[in-house]
Protein backbone atom coordinates (compact mmCIF):
# COMPACT_ATOMS: atom_id res chain seq x y z
CA UNK A 1 0.00 0.00 0.00
CA UNK A 2 1.53 3.29 -1.10
CA UNK A 3 0.52 6.56 0.50
CA UNK A 4 1.43 9.67 -1.45
CA UNK A 5 0.51 13.33 -1.15
CA UNK A 6 -1.19 15.27 -3.96
CA UNK A 7 1.40 17.99 -3.43
CA UNK A 8 4.43 18.37 -1.19
CA UNK A 9 4.31 22.14 -1.00
CA UNK A 10 1.54 24.67 -0.69
CA UNK A 11 1.87 28.44 -0.87
CA UNK A 12 -1.35 30.13 0.10
CA UNK A 13 -2.64 33.53 1.05
CA UNK A 14 -3.55 34.44 4.59
CA UNK A 15 -7.08 33.14 5.36
CA UNK A 16 -6.82 30.99 2.23
CA UNK A 17 -8.07 27.42 1.82
CA UNK A 18 -6.24 24.43 0.44
CA UNK A 19 -6.80 20.69 0.07
CA UNK A 20 -4.15 18.10 0.73
CA UNK A 21 -4.90 14.87 -1.11
CA UNK A 22 -3.79 11.65 0.59
CA UNK A 23 -3.65 9.06 -2.18
CA UNK A 24 -3.93 5.43 -1.11
CA UNK A 25 -2.96 2.88 -3.75
CA UNK A 26 -3.12 -0.83 -3.05
CA UNK A 27 -0.97 -3.21 -5.05
CA UNK A 28 -2.28 -6.22 -6.95
CA UNK A 29 -5.75 -4.74 -7.16
CA UNK A 30 -6.41 -5.40 -3.47
CA UNK A 31 -9.41 -3.54 -2.06
CA UNK A 32 -9.32 -0.92 0.67
CA UNK A 33 -11.97 -1.13 3.36
CA UNK A 34 -10.64 0.60 6.47
CA UNK A 35 -8.15 3.32 7.18
CA UNK A 36 -6.60 4.55 10.42
CA UNK A 37 -4.29 7.52 9.87
CA UNK A 38 -2.87 10.12 12.23
CA UNK A 39 -1.43 13.42 11.09
CA UNK A 40 0.52 16.11 12.89
CA UNK A 41 0.62 19.74 11.87
CA UNK A 42 1.37 23.17 13.26
CA UNK A 43 4.06 21.81 15.58
CA UNK A 44 5.74 24.08 18.14
CA UNK A 45 2.47 25.94 18.75
CA UNK A 46 2.59 27.60 15.32
CA UNK A 47 -1.21 27.75 14.96
CA UNK A 48 -1.12 28.76 11.28
CA UNK A 49 -3.74 26.45 9.81
CA UNK A 50 -6.97 24.75 10.88
CA UNK A 51 -8.37 21.46 9.66
CA UNK A 52 -11.88 22.01 8.28
CA UNK A 53 -13.04 18.66 6.91
CA UNK A 54 -12.52 15.74 4.55
CA UNK A 55 -13.83 14.53 1.24
CA UNK A 56 -13.04 11.26 -0.44
CA UNK A 57 -12.71 10.14 -4.01
CA UNK A 58 -14.70 8.04 -4.86
CA UNK A 59 -17.25 10.24 -3.10
CA UNK A 60 -18.84 8.80 0.07
CA UNK A 61 -16.52 5.84 -0.12
CA UNK A 62 -16.40 5.36 3.62
CA UNK A 63 -19.61 4.63 5.51
CA UNK A 64 -18.23 5.48 8.93
CA UNK A 65 -15.90 8.32 9.69
CA UNK A 66 -14.39 9.27 13.00
CA UNK A 67 -12.33 12.43 12.99
CA UNK A 68 -10.49 13.41 16.12
CA UNK A 69 -8.67 16.72 16.26
CA UNK A 70 -6.56 17.20 19.37
CA UNK A 71 -3.46 18.99 20.46
CA UNK A 72 -0.43 17.18 21.80
CA UNK A 73 1.91 17.99 24.62
CA UNK A 74 4.68 19.11 22.23
CA UNK A 75 2.49 21.93 20.96
CA UNK A 76 1.44 20.24 17.69
CA UNK A 77 -2.10 19.70 16.44
CA UNK A 78 -3.08 16.10 15.79
CA UNK A 79 -5.68 14.77 13.42
CA UNK A 80 -6.74 11.15 13.78
CA UNK A 81 -8.89 9.65 11.00
CA UNK A 82 -10.68 6.34 11.34
CA UNK A 83 -12.63 5.54 8.19
CA UNK A 84 -14.49 2.35 7.45
CA UNK A 85 -16.29 1.21 4.31
CA UNK A 86 -19.05 -1.33 4.85
CA UNK A 87 -19.70 -2.02 1.18
CA UNK A 88 -19.65 -5.31 -0.60
CA UNK A 89 -16.32 -6.23 -2.17
CA UNK A 90 -17.42 -5.31 -5.68
CA UNK A 91 -18.00 -1.71 -4.57
CA UNK A 92 -14.61 -1.36 -2.93
CA UNK A 93 -11.65 0.18 -4.69
CA UNK A 94 -7.91 -0.33 -4.70
CA UNK A 95 -7.29 3.40 -4.96
CA UNK A 96 -8.84 6.01 -2.70
CA UNK A 97 -8.00 9.67 -2.28
CA UNK A 98 -8.75 11.41 0.99
CA UNK A 99 -8.80 15.18 0.64
CA UNK A 100 -8.01 16.98 3.87
CA UNK A 101 -9.29 20.56 3.79
CA UNK A 102 -7.40 23.24 5.71
CA UNK A 103 -7.86 26.95 6.20
CA UNK A 104 -4.97 29.29 6.87
CA UNK A 105 -5.14 31.89 9.60
CA UNK A 106 -4.39 35.55 9.14
CA UNK A 107 -0.72 35.04 10.02
CA UNK A 108 2.41 34.83 7.88
CA UNK A 109 4.55 31.78 8.41
CA UNK A 110 5.57 28.28 7.45
CA UNK A 111 4.28 25.01 8.81
CA UNK A 112 4.25 21.32 7.96
CA UNK A 113 1.76 18.48 7.81
CA UNK A 114 3.05 14.93 8.27
CA UNK A 115 1.85 11.41 8.96
CA UNK A 116 2.72 10.32 12.48
CA UNK A 117 5.32 7.56 12.48
CA UNK A 118 4.28 3.98 12.91
CA UNK A 119 0.58 4.33 13.56
CA UNK A 120 -0.94 4.20 10.06
CA UNK A 121 -3.01 1.12 9.48
CA UNK A 122 -4.99 0.19 6.40
CA UNK A 123 -6.88 -3.03 5.98
CA UNK A 124 -8.79 -4.89 3.30
CA UNK A 125 -12.15 -6.62 3.47
CA UNK A 126 -10.69 -10.10 3.59
CA UNK A 127 -10.01 -11.68 6.94
CA UNK A 128 -6.46 -11.35 8.23
CA UNK A 129 -5.54 -8.77 5.61
CA UNK A 130 -3.65 -5.71 6.75
CA UNK A 131 -1.66 -3.80 4.14
CA UNK A 132 2.00 -3.10 4.54
CA UNK A 133 2.00 0.67 4.41
CA UNK A 134 4.67 2.65 2.54
CA UNK A 135 4.28 6.19 3.81
CA UNK A 136 5.71 9.33 2.19
CA UNK A 137 9.20 10.18 3.34
CA UNK A 138 8.72 13.94 3.47
CA UNK A 139 6.35 16.23 5.27
CA UNK A 140 4.13 18.58 3.31
CA UNK A 141 5.30 22.19 3.55
CA UNK A 142 2.74 24.99 3.84
CA UNK A 143 3.75 28.63 3.43
CA UNK A 144 1.14 31.16 4.45
CA UNK A 145 1.25 34.77 3.21
CA UNK A 146 4.80 35.93 2.65
CA UNK A 147 6.04 32.63 4.10
CA UNK A 148 8.01 31.81 7.17
CA UNK A 149 11.26 30.27 8.17
CA UNK A 150 12.40 27.10 6.47
CA UNK A 151 11.70 24.01 8.51
CA UNK A 152 13.75 20.88 8.53
CA UNK A 153 12.23 17.78 7.00
CA UNK A 154 10.45 15.48 9.39
CA UNK A 155 11.80 11.95 9.80
CA UNK A 156 10.59 9.26 7.47
CA UNK A 157 7.45 7.56 8.78
CA UNK A 158 8.09 3.91 9.40
CA UNK A 159 5.93 1.08 8.19
CA UNK A 160 3.68 -0.20 10.96
CA UNK A 161 3.80 -3.88 11.66
CA UNK A 162 0.91 -5.93 10.31
CA UNK A 163 -0.24 -7.23 13.67
CA UNK A 164 -3.92 -7.95 13.46
CA UNK A 165 -6.88 -8.37 11.28
CA UNK A 166 -9.91 -6.42 12.49
CA UNK A 167 -10.09 -2.67 12.88
CA UNK A 168 -12.20 -1.77 15.89
CA UNK A 169 -13.24 1.78 16.69
CA UNK A 170 -14.75 2.65 20.06
CA UNK A 171 -16.74 5.50 21.46
CA UNK A 172 -16.70 5.59 25.26
CA UNK A 173 -18.06 7.69 28.09
CA UNK A 174 -16.43 7.97 31.49
CA UNK A 175 -18.12 8.84 34.75
CA UNK A 176 -17.84 12.37 36.05
CA UNK A 177 -16.41 14.06 32.95
CA UNK A 178 -19.03 16.63 32.09
CA UNK A 179 -16.95 19.34 30.44
CA UNK A 180 -13.96 19.39 28.17
CA UNK A 181 -11.23 17.81 30.30
CA UNK A 182 -7.85 19.33 31.03
CA UNK A 183 -6.19 16.31 29.47
CA UNK A 184 -7.94 15.22 26.27
CA UNK A 185 -6.02 11.98 25.84
CA UNK A 186 -6.47 8.84 27.94
CA UNK A 187 -4.89 5.37 27.69
CA UNK A 188 -7.56 2.68 27.89
CA UNK A 189 -7.03 -1.07 28.09
CA UNK A 190 -9.24 -3.04 25.70
CA UNK A 191 -9.42 -6.79 26.16
CA UNK A 192 -11.23 -9.05 23.73
CA UNK A 193 -12.35 -12.44 24.95
CA UNK A 194 -14.15 -15.32 23.30
CA UNK A 195 -15.38 -18.28 25.30
CA UNK A 196 -13.66 -16.88 28.39
CA UNK A 197 -10.28 -16.89 26.63
CA UNK A 198 -8.34 -13.68 25.98
CA UNK A 199 -8.03 -13.23 22.22
CA UNK A 200 -6.19 -9.91 22.27
CA UNK A 201 -5.47 -7.07 24.64
CA UNK A 202 -4.23 -3.59 23.81
CA UNK A 203 -3.82 -0.22 25.45
CA UNK A 204 -5.21 2.40 23.11
CA UNK A 205 -5.02 6.16 23.44
CA UNK A 206 -8.50 7.62 23.42
CA UNK A 207 -9.18 11.25 22.57
CA UNK A 208 -11.94 13.44 23.89
CA UNK A 209 -14.38 14.80 21.32
CA UNK A 210 -16.99 17.40 22.15
CA UNK A 211 -20.47 16.61 20.92
CA UNK A 212 -22.81 19.34 19.89
CA UNK A 213 -26.59 18.91 19.85
CA UNK A 214 -26.39 15.83 22.05
CA UNK A 215 -27.43 14.87 25.57
CA UNK A 216 -23.87 13.75 26.08
CA UNK A 217 -21.47 16.70 26.01
CA UNK A 218 -18.49 14.67 24.95
CA UNK A 219 -17.20 11.20 24.41
CA UNK A 220 -13.87 9.49 23.91
CA UNK A 221 -12.82 7.98 20.60
CA UNK A 222 -10.12 5.46 19.91
CA UNK A 223 -9.37 2.63 17.55
CA UNK A 224 -6.93 -0.16 16.94
CA UNK A 225 -6.31 -3.31 14.99
CA UNK A 226 -6.87 -6.47 16.97
CA UNK A 227 -5.90 -10.08 16.41
CA UNK A 228 -9.45 -11.34 16.17
CA UNK A 229 -11.52 -12.95 13.46
CA UNK A 230 -14.88 -11.55 12.39
CA UNK A 231 -17.58 -13.43 14.25
CA UNK A 232 -19.92 -13.42 17.23
CA UNK A 233 -19.93 -14.41 20.91
CA UNK A 234 -17.19 -11.98 21.79
CA UNK A 235 -16.90 -10.07 25.05
CA UNK A 236 -15.09 -6.76 25.26
CA UNK A 237 -13.59 -5.48 28.52
CA UNK A 238 -12.80 -1.80 28.91
CA UNK A 239 -10.61 -0.43 31.68
CA UNK A 240 -9.59 3.21 31.94
CA UNK A 241 -6.56 4.42 33.89
CA UNK A 242 -8.62 5.33 36.99
CA UNK A 243 -11.58 3.09 36.34
CA UNK A 244 -13.27 -0.17 37.17
CA UNK A 245 -13.19 -2.66 34.33
CA UNK A 246 -16.51 -2.99 32.48
CA UNK A 247 -17.56 -6.14 30.67
CA UNK A 248 -19.62 -5.56 27.52
CA UNK A 249 -21.31 -8.32 25.58
CA UNK A 250 -23.61 -6.58 23.14
CA UNK A 251 -22.94 -4.21 20.27
CA UNK A 252 -25.11 -1.36 21.53
CA UNK A 253 -25.21 -1.49 25.33
CA UNK A 254 -27.46 0.98 27.11
CA UNK A 255 -28.29 1.91 30.68
CA UNK A 256 -31.32 3.76 31.99
CA UNK A 257 -30.94 7.51 32.22
CA UNK A 258 -29.46 8.49 35.58
CA UNK A 259 -28.45 4.95 36.49
CA UNK A 260 -24.75 5.33 35.89
CA UNK A 261 -22.82 2.10 35.71
CA UNK A 262 -25.95 -0.04 35.86
CA UNK A 263 -25.31 -1.93 32.60
CA UNK A 264 -24.37 -5.55 33.11
CA UNK A 265 -23.82 -8.34 30.62
CA UNK A 266 -26.51 -10.98 30.39
CA UNK A 267 -25.69 -14.54 29.47
CA UNK A 268 -28.06 -14.48 26.48
CA UNK A 269 -26.27 -11.56 24.83
CA UNK A 270 -23.72 -11.75 22.06
CA UNK A 271 -21.32 -9.21 20.69
CA UNK A 272 -20.22 -9.57 17.09
CA UNK A 273 -17.14 -8.22 15.39
CA UNK A 274 -16.75 -7.57 11.68
CA UNK A 275 -13.66 -6.67 9.68
CA UNK A 276 -14.23 -3.02 10.55
CA UNK A 277 -16.49 -2.46 13.52
CA UNK A 278 -17.46 0.74 15.25
CA UNK A 279 -18.78 0.30 18.78
CA UNK A 280 -20.77 3.07 20.37
CA UNK A 281 -20.39 2.34 24.09
CA UNK A 282 -21.13 5.95 25.03
CA UNK A 283 -24.64 5.08 26.22
CA UNK A 284 -23.19 3.33 29.24
CA UNK A 285 -20.98 4.86 31.92
CA UNK A 286 -17.54 3.55 32.73
CA UNK A 287 -17.18 4.08 36.45
CA UNK A 288 -14.11 5.53 38.11
CA UNK A 289 -12.63 4.07 41.28
CA UNK A 290 -9.55 1.95 40.75
CA UNK A 291 -6.80 4.55 40.91
CA UNK A 292 -3.11 4.09 40.07
CA UNK A 293 -1.43 1.82 40.84
CA UNK A 294 -4.42 -0.28 39.87
CA UNK A 295 -5.22 -3.56 41.58
CA UNK A 296 -8.73 -4.28 40.27
CA UNK A 297 -10.46 -3.21 43.49
CA UNK A 298 -11.85 0.06 44.82
CA UNK A 299 -10.86 0.26 48.48
CA UNK A 300 -9.47 2.50 51.19
CA UNK A 301 -6.25 2.98 49.22
CA UNK A 302 -8.21 4.65 46.41
CA UNK A 303 -10.25 6.85 48.77
CA UNK A 304 -7.02 7.80 50.56
CA UNK A 305 -5.41 8.94 47.31
CA UNK A 306 -8.20 11.45 46.77
CA UNK A 307 -8.27 12.52 50.41
CA UNK A 308 -4.49 12.89 50.64
CA UNK A 309 -4.32 14.96 47.42
CA UNK A 310 -7.38 17.08 48.07
CA UNK A 311 -7.09 20.63 46.72
CA UNK A 312 -3.99 19.91 44.69
CA UNK A 313 -3.72 20.69 40.99
CA UNK A 314 -0.14 19.69 40.22
CA UNK A 315 0.58 17.08 37.58
CA UNK A 316 1.42 14.28 40.01
CA UNK A 317 -1.79 14.71 42.01
CA UNK A 318 -3.95 15.02 38.89
CA UNK A 319 -2.45 11.86 37.45
CA UNK A 320 -3.33 9.95 40.60
CA UNK A 321 -6.62 11.31 41.82
CA UNK A 322 -8.34 13.79 39.47
CA UNK A 323 -10.96 11.33 38.30
CA UNK A 324 -13.29 13.80 36.60
CA UNK A 325 -10.35 15.50 34.83
CA UNK A 326 -11.37 19.00 35.81
CA UNK A 327 -7.82 19.99 36.73
CA UNK A 328 -8.13 19.77 40.52
CA UNK A 329 -8.51 17.00 43.09
CA UNK A 330 -11.65 17.95 44.96
CA UNK A 331 -14.74 16.66 46.74
CA UNK A 332 -16.35 15.70 43.43
CA UNK A 333 -13.57 13.20 42.89
CA UNK A 334 -14.08 11.93 46.43
CA UNK A 335 -17.83 11.47 45.88
CA UNK A 336 -17.20 9.52 42.69
CA UNK A 337 -14.79 7.17 44.46
CA UNK A 338 -17.20 6.68 47.35
CA UNK A 339 -19.93 5.77 44.84
CA UNK A 340 -17.57 3.20 43.31
CA UNK A 341 -17.08 1.45 46.68
CA UNK A 342 -20.48 -0.14 46.16
CA UNK A 343 -19.37 -1.63 42.82
CA UNK A 344 -15.98 -2.49 44.24
CA UNK A 345 -14.24 -4.73 41.67
CA UNK A 346 -13.37 -5.13 38.02
CA UNK A 347 -15.86 -7.16 36.04
CA UNK A 348 -14.23 -10.36 34.87
CA UNK B 1 83.97 11.40 76.79
CA UNK B 2 81.46 12.77 74.35
CA UNK B 3 81.31 9.39 72.51
CA UNK B 4 80.75 7.60 75.80
CA UNK B 5 77.79 9.87 76.51
CA UNK B 6 76.23 9.10 73.10
CA UNK B 7 76.70 5.37 73.60
CA UNK B 8 74.89 5.47 76.96
CA UNK B 9 72.03 7.45 75.46
CA UNK B 10 71.62 4.87 72.64
CA UNK B 11 71.70 1.96 75.13
CA UNK B 12 68.96 3.70 77.17
CA UNK B 13 66.77 4.14 74.10
CA UNK B 14 67.18 0.48 73.07
CA UNK B 15 66.39 -0.60 76.62
CA UNK B 16 63.24 1.54 76.76
CA UNK B 17 62.00 0.13 73.41
CA UNK B 18 62.67 -3.40 74.64
CA UNK B 19 60.76 -2.77 77.91
CA UNK B 20 57.85 -1.23 75.98
CA UNK B 21 57.60 -4.29 73.74
CA UNK B 22 57.65 -6.59 76.76
CA UNK B 23 54.89 -4.54 78.41
CA UNK B 24 52.71 -4.61 75.26
CA UNK B 25 53.08 -8.38 74.96
CA UNK B 26 52.24 -8.95 78.62
CA UNK B 27 49.26 -6.56 78.42
CA UNK B 28 47.87 -8.23 75.29
CA UNK B 29 48.22 -11.67 76.84
CA UNK B 30 46.39 -10.79 80.02
CA UNK B 31 43.83 -8.29 78.70
CA UNK B 32 43.17 -9.97 75.31
CA UNK B 33 43.87 -6.99 73.09
CA UNK B 34 42.93 -7.78 69.51
CA UNK B 35 45.92 -8.65 67.49
CA UNK B 36 45.64 -7.45 63.93
CA UNK B 37 47.16 -9.91 61.58
CA UNK B 38 47.77 -9.71 57.90
CA UNK B 39 44.88 -12.05 57.05
CA UNK B 40 42.72 -10.43 54.31
CA UNK B 41 39.09 -9.69 55.22
CA UNK B 42 36.50 -11.62 53.26
CA UNK B 43 32.93 -10.48 52.43
CA UNK B 44 30.35 -12.47 54.32
CA UNK B 45 27.19 -13.22 52.41
CA UNK B 46 24.13 -13.53 54.62
CA UNK B 47 21.12 -15.10 53.03
CA UNK B 48 18.01 -13.63 54.61
CA UNK B 49 15.70 -16.16 56.09
CA UNK B 50 12.43 -16.43 54.19
CA UNK B 51 9.77 -14.62 56.18
CA UNK B 52 6.02 -14.43 56.01
CA UNK B 53 4.38 -11.20 54.80
CA UNK B 54 5.33 -8.52 57.29
CA UNK B 55 2.45 -7.36 59.41
CA UNK B 56 2.12 -3.91 60.87
CA UNK B 57 -0.41 -3.01 63.52
CA UNK B 58 -3.45 -5.16 64.12
CA UNK B 59 -7.15 -5.58 63.46
CA UNK B 60 -8.50 -8.06 65.99
CA UNK B 61 -11.93 -9.52 66.59
CA UNK B 62 -13.44 -9.79 70.08
CA UNK B 63 -16.79 -10.90 71.37
CA UNK B 64 -18.11 -7.88 73.25
CA UNK B 65 -19.53 -10.10 76.02
CA UNK B 66 -16.27 -11.95 76.31
CA UNK B 67 -18.29 -15.16 76.18
CA UNK B 68 -17.49 -18.18 74.07
CA UNK B 69 -21.04 -19.60 74.50
CA UNK B 70 -24.32 -17.81 74.26
CA UNK B 71 -27.99 -18.67 73.69
CA UNK B 72 -29.51 -18.47 70.23
CA UNK B 73 -31.93 -15.84 71.48
CA UNK B 74 -29.16 -13.34 72.18
CA UNK B 75 -27.59 -11.11 69.58
CA UNK B 76 -23.88 -11.66 68.95
CA UNK B 77 -21.94 -8.45 69.29
CA UNK B 78 -18.49 -8.55 67.75
CA UNK B 79 -15.94 -5.82 68.11
CA UNK B 80 -12.97 -4.99 65.92
CA UNK B 81 -10.03 -3.59 67.87
CA UNK B 82 -7.31 -1.76 66.02
CA UNK B 83 -3.75 -0.72 66.63
CA UNK B 84 -1.92 1.32 64.01
CA UNK B 85 1.54 1.41 65.62
CA UNK B 86 1.39 5.19 65.91
CA UNK B 87 0.64 5.60 62.21
CA UNK B 88 -1.93 8.20 61.15
CA UNK B 89 -4.71 6.15 59.55
CA UNK B 90 -7.06 7.61 56.93
CA UNK B 91 -8.69 4.37 55.80
CA UNK B 92 -8.91 0.66 56.30
CA UNK B 93 -10.40 -2.45 54.72
CA UNK B 94 -11.22 -5.66 56.48
CA UNK B 95 -12.55 -8.97 55.29
CA UNK B 96 -14.73 -10.75 57.82
CA UNK B 97 -15.47 -14.36 57.12
CA UNK B 98 -18.32 -16.12 58.92
CA UNK B 99 -21.16 -18.55 58.20
CA UNK B 100 -23.75 -16.31 56.61
CA UNK B 101 -26.31 -19.12 56.87
CA UNK B 102 -25.87 -19.27 60.62
CA UNK B 103 -25.88 -15.54 61.33
CA UNK B 104 -27.88 -12.66 59.93
CA UNK B 105 -26.04 -9.35 59.90
CA UNK B 106 -28.09 -6.79 61.78
CA UNK B 107 -25.70 -3.85 61.88
CA UNK B 108 -22.18 -2.58 61.33
CA UNK B 109 -21.26 0.61 63.15
CA UNK B 110 -18.16 2.72 63.38
CA UNK B 111 -17.18 3.55 66.94
CA UNK B 112 -15.23 6.55 65.64
CA UNK B 113 -17.43 9.38 64.48
CA UNK B 114 -14.55 10.50 62.26
CA UNK B 115 -14.91 7.47 60.00
CA UNK B 116 -17.61 6.42 57.54
CA UNK B 117 -18.16 2.74 56.93
CA UNK B 118 -19.06 1.04 53.65
CA UNK B 119 -19.85 -2.63 53.49
CA UNK B 120 -20.34 -5.13 50.72
CA UNK B 121 -20.88 -8.87 50.81
CA UNK B 122 -18.63 -10.78 48.48
CA UNK B 123 -17.72 -14.42 48.01
CA UNK B 124 -19.41 -15.32 51.29
CA UNK B 125 -17.49 -12.70 53.26
CA UNK B 126 -18.29 -9.24 54.55
CA UNK B 127 -15.93 -6.55 53.26
CA UNK B 128 -15.87 -3.37 55.33
CA UNK B 129 -14.13 -0.19 54.23
CA UNK B 130 -13.61 2.65 56.67
CA UNK B 131 -12.77 6.08 55.27
CA UNK B 132 -11.88 9.07 57.36
CA UNK B 133 -14.28 11.93 56.79
CA UNK B 134 -12.95 14.74 54.63
CA UNK B 135 -13.57 17.47 57.19
CA UNK B 136 -11.46 15.77 59.86
CA UNK B 137 -7.94 17.10 59.81
CA UNK B 138 -6.50 15.83 63.09
CA UNK B 139 -4.43 12.66 63.14
CA UNK B 140 -6.01 9.28 63.86
CA UNK B 141 -3.79 6.88 65.73
CA UNK B 142 -5.42 3.58 66.63
CA UNK B 143 -4.04 2.66 70.03
CA UNK B 144 -5.48 -0.79 70.66
CA UNK B 145 -8.98 0.56 70.61
CA UNK B 146 -12.42 -0.53 69.47
CA UNK B 147 -13.25 0.81 66.00
CA UNK B 148 -16.21 -1.27 64.77
CA UNK B 149 -19.15 -3.03 66.40
CA UNK B 150 -20.97 -5.69 64.40
CA UNK B 151 -24.34 -7.06 65.49
CA UNK B 152 -25.43 -10.47 64.26
CA UNK B 153 -28.52 -12.54 64.93
CA UNK B 154 -27.87 -16.28 65.31
CA UNK B 155 -29.96 -18.51 63.06
CA UNK B 156 -28.53 -21.91 64.05
CA UNK B 157 -26.98 -23.62 67.03
CA UNK B 158 -23.48 -25.01 66.94
CA UNK B 159 -19.87 -23.91 67.08
CA UNK B 160 -18.98 -21.16 64.64
CA UNK B 161 -15.85 -19.28 63.76
CA UNK B 162 -15.43 -15.62 62.86
CA UNK B 163 -12.22 -14.70 61.15
CA UNK B 164 -10.65 -11.57 59.73
CA UNK B 165 -8.95 -12.80 56.56
CA UNK B 166 -5.71 -11.25 55.38
CA UNK B 167 -6.89 -11.52 51.79
CA UNK B 168 -9.67 -12.88 49.65
CA UNK B 169 -9.07 -12.76 45.90
CA UNK B 170 -8.10 -9.19 45.10
CA UNK B 171 -9.44 -7.93 48.44
CA UNK B 172 -7.03 -7.35 51.29
CA UNK B 173 -7.32 -6.47 54.95
CA UNK B 174 -5.25 -3.33 55.26
CA UNK B 175 -4.62 -0.02 56.95
CA UNK B 176 -3.82 3.04 54.82
CA UNK B 177 -1.98 6.05 56.20
CA UNK B 178 -1.99 9.76 55.40
CA UNK B 179 0.54 9.29 52.60
CA UNK B 180 -1.49 6.42 51.07
CA UNK B 181 0.99 3.83 52.30
CA UNK B 182 -0.57 0.41 52.85
CA UNK B 183 0.04 -1.73 55.93
CA UNK B 184 -1.08 -5.31 56.43
CA UNK B 185 -2.15 -5.76 60.06
CA UNK B 186 -2.08 -8.84 62.24
CA UNK B 187 -5.53 -10.48 62.23
CA UNK B 188 -7.25 -13.21 64.24
CA UNK B 189 -10.05 -15.73 64.44
CA UNK B 190 -12.50 -16.40 67.28
CA UNK B 191 -15.04 -19.15 67.95
CA UNK B 192 -18.47 -18.80 69.50
CA UNK B 193 -20.82 -21.61 70.44
CA UNK B 194 -24.52 -20.92 70.00
CA UNK B 195 -26.91 -23.12 72.05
Amino acid sequence: MNITYSSENFTIDKNGDFNLGIILSAENNKKISAVDLSFKYDSDNRDLIDFTGIQTLPANYFDEEILIATSSADGAKNLHLVLAAKKTDDLLSSSVTINLAFKAKNIDGHTEISLIDGVSQISGPTENYVFEVKSPTNAVGVSVGSGGSTLTQTPTPTTPPGEGNVLLAFQLRFQGIIDKPVNTSMPVKITIKKGGKVIDEKIIDFSYVEKKNSDIKGSWLGSGIFNALPGSDYTIFIKGPKHIQKKICENEPKEPLGAEGSYYCRSDQSLSISQNSSFDFSKITLLVGDLPKQDGVVNSYDTSLVRNNLGRNDEEALKLADVNLDGRVNTQDYSLIIYALSIRTDEE
Amino acid sequence: MNNNHHFRFLITIVFLVFISLILILVYSKFFSLPIITGTPMTAVSVTPKPTEKTTFGQLMLKNSLGAIRQPITDLVKLEVWADSNETDVVGYDLILNFDTQAFKLVGVNSVQADFSLFKIEKEGALIITGTKKLDISQKTLFTNQKIIVLTLKPQKTGKFSFEILSSLGKEKTQLVDSSSKIYYPKVNRIEIEIY
